[in-house]
């Protein structure tokens, strides 16, 4: 009777091992799988009748530090943020001006004025004249494309959030599908490990997007609550709501043509990138497209307005009346001094002094009015036009408003200010990366360590070495009973 | 619970992280020594980038104020070389007409006219003249010639005086042809009063006020008119002399007056000469202010470089060795 029971014993000893064993080769396999958190097995002492009889295998636990992996995915989440961000103001960077590369708004300024002074030395120039022009064009052409660049970034951003929204409702569906299904497992004792694994791998995805704390429900279920304070998904998957607006203009703002995100039909307020769904990467694109473009926006407009006006008045540009544009123009009228958004934009040169659209260069020096060349010698007009650029003038707008700048200046300034934004959004970056990496690091501790399996490997070697001897040896004892 | 086990991943993390880290500072430490300008992407932007552009503008705009200088400088040289010469012919004719007329004898006051003649016409080619295309008498007109051509205006001036038989009247007819409202500013010169300026520094205009129509100039051209058409008195050798003896002196006169204006002038091109200097110190002096900006010591350098390179050497031969100190390795 106690041999029976030995062989019993020893049998369940095999199948532990065994079971071990296999358990061995899925960590090691899964060594640098992502989201794969290892596996240990429980083991207790099996119970019949009162009596201790072998080895039970309870289940197989998933080691994840739960807190841990909150606070890493938080972590992530403000450093995905903080990266779209900066994207965002590392491209309109060389626009304004950075110090580094040619081209940005403050060099076409200084070689208008440039080409003005020189020009005022040798009036009778046409060559002169006409580079005075290119480099009126070339800085038209600048704040153009600036304001268009600013254009498709919002309509990036615009893109990605509608993409993003159909990403999350699908992972979100596909998070409570996992629930259900291990739930099912869990409760017919089966191991539900590898449906986890999906699941972590899926919430993380999530977390990059709209930052989510896991907080678990019975039989392996999860609740997701974002680090905002909304309930984002206990049970059933939610509905996010966006409607893309297609190409977005300097014209269009959230509450109008620009569509808010929707939870479960309700609007969800984004205010810097924050609020309930907010603080991941959907929250700095909306930040982009309704906050950080359009100061943009209101920057690059506050230097053309100042410009536009610079020329516009008829001390320059004598003969012209008031309200009449002077070397620029609205798309080849006048300013409505009221609808000054957008106007980078439009922003053309006077075809009266364009060659390429049947003006002449002579105009810049003879009058924008001149019907035939004046006095070849004559710097006046010029020299009005040089000062023009240098007087100081209260800025319209944008970060310098009210300040007294010459356009040089202006445009020094704005592109020194969004550049040290820049530095700040940067050194937070890195703050944050810092600590997301060192929580990484943290989590990734957890993970499988070879050397670890390697040794279980060798206790269970010898475990199953043991077991099967026993197993042997009472075969032998058997046998030698049944050969009396 | 004690820590049993640390995961392979994160050890992997930590060298990867280390490894990168220093390989760009090892890099960046590179681009330093061999450019010269510091590589910290942000190193302009910690409020310094206005500085530095404001900086650069300063520099770019010196050099258009150079060139306005420079030219300048040229047309007020050229305009100076211009005044000589007619202040030179106006003595030199001067004193012989002076000679001549006290002689009397017609045959030398023939020649003395003629020779007035000659320096008239030349004096004309001389305030027609031009630097690098741009005509250095004639104001804003600056495209065209001064004066009509000396030939031109004598014969204009034949008509007018045709009718004159004594020396007060050619005399007066002459002064009044050359002086204000008289035929030289409606019909001889074909110029604008107004004169020629440019920038030559931040607000700074600088005017080359010389014209034809000056007084000095004016009393050059008219004491020459006056010798050439005193052939008209030729009946009169009393008369022909005394008007020749009149524009000898006024000839003097002139050449007082254009001195004046070549002093004058003198002033102006010492400005000039000043903001020419001022341009290249400052010129000098914002490089050394960017250099400070934005220079990099490659010195500096190329000891970060060292450094982050052997550090990058240890990191790499521990990794190494920390790999094959595993389990598995042992295990084979």
């Amino acid at each position: 009777m106690s041999l029976s029971l030995a062989m019993t014993n020893a049998m369940s000893g095999l199948a532990a091992a065994s079971r071990g064993v296999a358990l061995v080769s899925n960590n090691v396999a899964n060594a640098g799988t992502e989201a794969y958190a290892r596996r240990e097995l429980q083991l207790s002492s099996l119970v019949l009748g009162g009596a201790g009889s072998g080895v039970r295998v309870v289940g197989v636990a998933r080691q994840t530090d739960l807190p841990l992996l909150n606070d890493l995915r938080g972590a992530s989440a403000a450093v995905a943020a903080d990266q779209t961000r900066l994207e965002f103001r590392e491209t309109l960077a060389p626009l304004f001006g950075d110090g580094v590369s040619e081209g940005g708004l403050p060099d076409r300024i200084t070689t208008l004025l440039g080409s003005l002074i020189e020009a005022t030395s040798r009036p009778d120039s046409r060559t002169r004249l006409e580079a005075a022009v290119a480099a009126a064009g070339s800085l038209v052409q600048g704040l153009n494309e600036a304001s268009h660049t600013i254009d498709l970034a919002r309509t990036r951003a615009d893109d990605s959030i509608d993409e993003g929204v159909r990403w999350l409702n699908q992972a979100l569906g596909q998070v409570a599908e996992l629930n259900a299904g291990i739930v099912a497992l869990e409760a017919s004792r089966q191991d539900a490990s590898a449906l986890k694994d999906q699941r972590e791998l899926l919430v993380g995805q999530i977390s990059d997007w709209i930052p989510v704390q896991e907080q678990p429900r019975p039989h392996g279920a999860i609740a997701l609550v974002t680090t905002g304070g909304a309930l984002l998904l206990d049970g059933r998957a939610p509905e996010l709501g966006f409607a893309g607006a297609g190409t977005v203009t300097a014209g269009m703002a959230l509450g109008g043509a620009l569509s808010a995100l929707t939870l479960d039909g309700r609007e969800v307020p984004m205010p810097d990138g924050g609020g309930p769904l907010g603080g991941g990467r959907l929250g700095a694109l909306f930040d982009i497209r309704d906050g950080l473009a359009v100061e943009a926006q209101a920057a690059l407009d506050a230097i053309t307005t100042d410009l536009y006006t610079r020329f516009a008045d008829p001390i320059v540009t004598p003969g012209l009346a008031p309200g009449q544009p002077g070397l620029f123009t609205d798309l080849g009228a006048a300013l409505d001094t009221l609808d000054t958004l957008g106007l980078a934009g439009r922003l053309r040169l006077n075809a009266a002094v364009d060659p390429g659209a049947g003006g002449a260069a002579w105009r810049l020096r003879d009058g924008l009015a001149a019907t035939a060349e004046g006095a070849a010698g004559d710097s006046t007009l010029l020299s009005a036009l040089v000062d023009a650029l240098q007087a100081a003038r209260p800025a319209p707008g944008g970060p310098l408003a009210g300040l007294s700048r010459s356009a040089g200046a202006l445009a020094d300034e704005t592109a020194a200010h969004w550049s040290s934004a820049t530095a700040t959004l940067e050194s937070r970056l890195t703050v944050a990366g810092a600590r997301a990496d060192t929580l990484l690091g943290l989590h990734l501790q957890n993970g499988v360590d070879t050397d670890a399996e390697m040794q279980k490997l060798m206790a269970l070697e010898h475990a199953y070495g043991a077991n099967a001897r026993v197993l042997s040896t009472v075969d032998e004892l058997m046998k030698q009973l049944l050969g009396i | 619970m004690a820590l049993t086990s640390v995961g392979d991943q994160s050890r992997l993390l930590l060298s990867r992280s280390l490894i990168t880290q220093l390989r760009s500072r090892a890099d960046r430490a590179a681009a330093e020594m061999t450019t010269g300008v510091k590589q910290d992407p942000r190193a302009p932007a910690s409020g310094d980038l206005g500085h530095l552009l404001a900086l650069r503008r300063d520099q770019r705009l010196l050099d258009s104020y150079r060139l306005a200088a420079s030219e300048a400088a040229t047309r007020a040289g050229a305009t100076q070389t211009a005044l000589q010469t007619l202040a030179d012919s106006a003595r030199s004719v001067g004193s012989g007409l002076t000679l001549t007329a006290g002689t009397a004898q017609p045959a030398q006051m023939a020649t003395a006219t003629a020779t007035a003649r000659s320096a008239f016409t030349g004096a004309v080619a001389t305030l027609n003249s031009t630097v690098a295309g741009v005509s250095l008498f004639s104001g804003v007109l600056s495209d065209g010639p001064a004066l009509i051509e000396g030939e031109a205006m004598l014969a204009a001036l034949a008509t007018a005086t045709a009718g004159e038989t004594t020396v007060s009247g050619l005399r007066d007819a002459v002064a009044a042809w050359f002086g204000p409202g008289g035929g030289y500013e409606s019909a001889a010169f074909r110029g604008d009063p107004a004169p020629a300026s440019s920038r030559i520094a931040e607000g700074e205009s600088l005017a080359l006020p010389v014209t034809a129509l000056d007084p000095g100039i004016r009393t050059i051209l008219g004491s020459l008119a006056l010798a050439a058409l005193s052939g008209q008195l030729a009946g009169d050798p009393a008369a022909q002399a005394t008007a020749l003896t009149t524009a000898g002196a006024q000839l003097f006169a002139g050449e007082g007056a254009a001195i004046e204006l070549q002093a004058g002038l003198g002033l102006t091109e010492a400005r000039i000469d000043a903001r020419l200097t001022e341009v290249a110190a400052r010129q000098h002096s914002l490089a050394l202010a960017e250099q400070d900006l934005i220079g990099a010591d490659p010195y500096a350098a190329a000891t970060t470089f060292e450094a982050a390179a052997t550090r990058l050497d240890t990191v790499l031969a521990v990794t190494a060795r920390m790999s094959s100190l595993s389990l598995l390795e042992y295990l084979r």
